[in-house]
């Protein structure tokens, strides 16, 4: 039903934040925490606790993005029938989506509350 | 708020006034009537009044408009999607107008001609559809320039059209050589892994040529009644797909011609659904020989209006009001004004409250508005969603309910901008390039400095489910006592106050504050152990069983506030993709004189996509947030929705009527 792809577009692109959340993690790992900027200065050990803060979104959005997929085939149908429910059915897949927004929150705790006021007291 | 109040009405009616009933009913639209055979529960469904038949006649009209709108739709040229949709407008009309459409339209003889029309239309496509398949199949044999019916008429040879995979060609060719000695073959073309190939078969060898050709899948073709070259043949069939083209042409021309009459359509569509309301809305009613009777509710604010208006018709009908009785569901209708009213849609996409529950929407309004600015948290995106709403409510011709969503996109749009001024949240530009006159003291980058903004929306998300639990203990109160209100939810809501307290007090660092608000927080917890579980008729069970709600609320709303922190999340997903989309048109500006030109494209491209994608997270976690936590605490839905019965149009828009009244 080619009526249908606006209605299903949303149910598609729920999952793929996810992806989005992982680019967030990488943009603010590069801009921000700025490992290259001081190599020389920062150790490796700071490098390693950059990398574990990665791990939360790495693992969580992965396993979240796909069961919201399945989530939001689930609920495809449901637009399918009746158009008019696209609503409820865009719920159902957010509701999946609190896990990989908690890791995102996570991550940004680990990096900005943990390790970055490390590089004061190491005068990176 | 709670719902409107309703009155249920009973209705008594002589037989011979049932239609005038009806159409009083109708004109009055404020009655929800309630089907009484089906609540009767089948002890009276012997009075069920019968359906009548005008009504298959009207369904049939209705079908038959129903087929040539879409007909007359399918050669309309306008732009599809949902932007089409909406930039398109409306069929307006008066009341008057829409009264005489029945007149003025032969349903019948445009019935009759357009659906002939439209049955050669699909004659002439199938042949078109067919004439192309021959063609396609033609055009591959185009190399052989001998006429098939020569090549049927040959004496001691038979020629055959043959397809081969060009992988078993090599071996066939060889057995042939060898089983069919007087045979010929030339092959024609190579399509991928096909072989076209003409044979020459001696008719002494047919039998072997058919055995190979059933051991290596040879495919024959044949085109029967075909005498010319292939060629020719192609150029004939060539020449009738355009004549067919050309009757089809005609014909969608014919059905174009009719495309003026569509407004007409919609609105006769409309005309005749509502003739069959009024005829399917006596299903509902109960008769004997003498009397017909309907149960409905109204409206509390309009019941003096229905009751006057029926007692116009005269004494010989009787018109009860009365509230609700013990077991009675009236049908919910929420009843909001102004600014709070566009929300109402939110909770109809969630299910209407039970008709004895508060209406959230006053409350879901302004956290759902907060929330989906906290999710944005940019000045440049909340500007662009504001412009655009208001420019779609003033420019379109926009339905109630579209009107109410752009409304509500509005005051969100509005909310991002202010919420984006102390984010610093300007287009994704980042806080070292901001002038310092947007840095006053009170904002705060979001990417560099988290915390304070996670502590702001936890605080919003135990604000936000406290009201939730108020509500629950207001309709406790309602329903059962102030007690059992103030033990039930009460305590919690003292336990949640002193905690806030608390912190507040160690925050500003007064020591009195931070006591009074440990005490408080003492005296809710204990509440909650010894009184939340009142109900429980054992002194154990009030106890342990309070003990457990005290262990429950500790998690639940640990988790509930927790889920609060996406706002934080989200709005930073926003601000870091638009510093990032910043960057790359930043790098790319480097390049001479091309660089300009893609560092606009990459800008306007990039902060539309992230505005996109984010609309939609902005949209859906704050809807998930009151769905989830705030109704999880006190609401309950399905209620039934109000509509009463009286004039409905789906497809035009009648200028000069107000509120459904007919």
């Amino acid at each position: 039903m080619p009526d249908l792809f606006g209605p299903l577009l949303p149910l598609v692109v729920i999952p793929g934040t996810q992806g989005i959340y992982g680019f967030i993690t990488g943009v603010v790992v590069a801009f921000v925490m700025k490992p290259g900027s001081g190599w020389g200065a920062l150790p490796g050990w700071v490098g390693f606790q950059i990398f574990l803060a990665c791990l939360p979104v790495a693992f969580v959005c992965c396993t979240s993005a796909i069961y919201q997929g399945l989530t939001s085939v689930g609920a495809a149908p449901m637009v399918a029938k009746r158009r008019e429910e696209m609503g409820r059915a865009l719920v159902l897949p957010a509701l999946v989506e609190t896990y990989a927004v908690l890791s995102l929150i996570v991550t940004i705790i680990y990096l900005f509350v943990v390790i970055k006021p490390l590089y004061g007291t190491l005068g990176i | 708020m709670p719902v409107a109040r309703m009155l249920k009405a009973t209705i008594l009616v002589p037989a011979e006034r049932r239609d005038e009933l009806v159409q009083r009913l109708y004109e009055l639209g404020a009655v929800h009537v309630v089907n009484l055979p089906s609540a009767m529960e089948g002890e009276l469904e012997e009075l069920a009044v019968p359906c009548r038949s005008e009504v298959r006649e009207l369904k049939l009209s209705i079908s038959r408009c129903d087929f040539l709108i879409e007909l007359l739709e399918r050669f309309e040229e306008r732009k599809g999607g949902l932007l089409g949709g909406l930039l398109q407008g409306r069929t307006h009309l008066t009341y008057e107008e829409f009264l005489r459409v029945e007149k003025e339209v032969d349903l019948e003889a445009l019935y009759r001609e357009l659906e002939d029309l439209d049955i050669q239309l699909r004659h002439v496509e199938s042949r078109i559809a067919e004439i192309g398949r021959s063609v396609e199949e033609l055009r591959l044999w185009e190399e052989l320039r001998f006429p098939l019916g020569e090549l049927r008429e040959l004496r001691w040879v038979e020629v055959r059209l043959a397809v081969l995979g060009a992988g078993h060609y090599p071996a066939w060719e060889r057995e042939m050589e060898e089983a069919c000695p007087y045979s010929w073959w030339e092959e024609l073309r190579r399509d991928g892994e096909r072989l076209f190939m003409v044979v020459a078969v001696h008719r002494e060898d047919l039998d072997s040529f058919r055995e190979l050709a059933q051991r290596y899948e040879l495919e024959e073709v044949h085109f029967p009644g075909v005498d010319s070259t292939p060629e020719e043949e192609a150029a004939r069939l060539r020449k009738r797909l355009e004549e067919e083209a050309t009757a089809r042409e005609r014909l969608v021309e014919g059905i174009r011609e009719k495309l003026p009459l569509k407004p007409k359509l919609l609105a006769l569509n409309d005309y005749l659904r509502n003739l069959l309301l009024k005829e399917e809305v006596q299903e509902n009613f109960l008769r004997t020989d003498r009397v017909v009777a309907l149960e409905g509710w109204v409206e509390e604010s309009r019941g003096e209006e229905v009751l006057l208006a029926l007692e116009e018709l005269g004494d010989t009908l009787d018109v009860t009001l009365e509230p609700p009785g013990e077991g009675d569901l009236p049908p919910t209708l929420l009843i909001n004004r102004g600014g709070i009213k566009p929300a109402e849609s939110l909770i109809n996409l969630f299910g209407l409250p039970n008709p004895g529950e508060t209406d959230p929407t006053p409350f879901v309004a302004p956290f759902f508005v907060l929330f989906f600015g906290m999710c944005i948290g940019d000045v440049g995106y909340g500007a662009l969603i504001a412009l655009g709403s208001w420019l779609a409510l003033r420019k379109l011709d926009l339905s109630e309910a579209v009107r109410r969503f752009f409304r509500l996109m509005l005051y969100c749009g509005i909310a991002s901008m202010v919420v984006g001024v102390f984010t610093r949240g300007w287009f994704g530009i980042e806080g070292e390039a901001l002038p310092a006159v947007l840095k006053f003291p009170g904002t705060l980058d979001v990417l560099l400095n988290p915390i304070p903004m996670m502590l702001i929306c936890a605080a919003l998300g135990l604000i936000h489910i406290s009201i939730g639990v108020a509500i629950e203990m207001y309709d406790n109160m309602r329903h059962n006592s102030v007690w059992m209100g103030f033990c039930e939810q009460g305590t919690t809501l003292l336990m949640w106050l002193g905690l806030a307290v608390m912190a507040l007090g160690a925050g500003v660092k007064v020591k009195p504050v931070q006591t009074a608000g440990t005490w408080a927080l003492a005296a809710g917890a204990a509440g909650v152990v010894f009184l939340s579980n009142i109900s429980s008729k054992s002194i154990l069970g009030k106890f342990f069983g309070g003990l457990y709600n005290l262990y429950g609320l500790f998690g639940a709303t640990i988790g509930d506030v927790a889920s609060y922190l996406r706002l934080y999340a989200l709005g930073m997903a926003t601000v870091a993709i638009g510093s990032v989309i910043n960057r790359m048109a930043g790098m790319i500006f480097a390049i001479p004189v091309l660089g300009v030109v893609l560092m606009v494209a990459i800008l306007a491209g990039g902060h539309i996509f992230n505005l996109l994608i984010n609309l939609l997270g902005a949209f859906v976690h704050p809807l998930r947030l009151q769905y989830v936590e705030f109704f999880g605490k006190f609401y309950e839905d399905g209620g039934e929705p109000f509509r009463p019965f009286g004039l409905r149009t789906e497809k035009v828009v009648i200028d000069d009527l107000q509120g459904g009244k007919a």
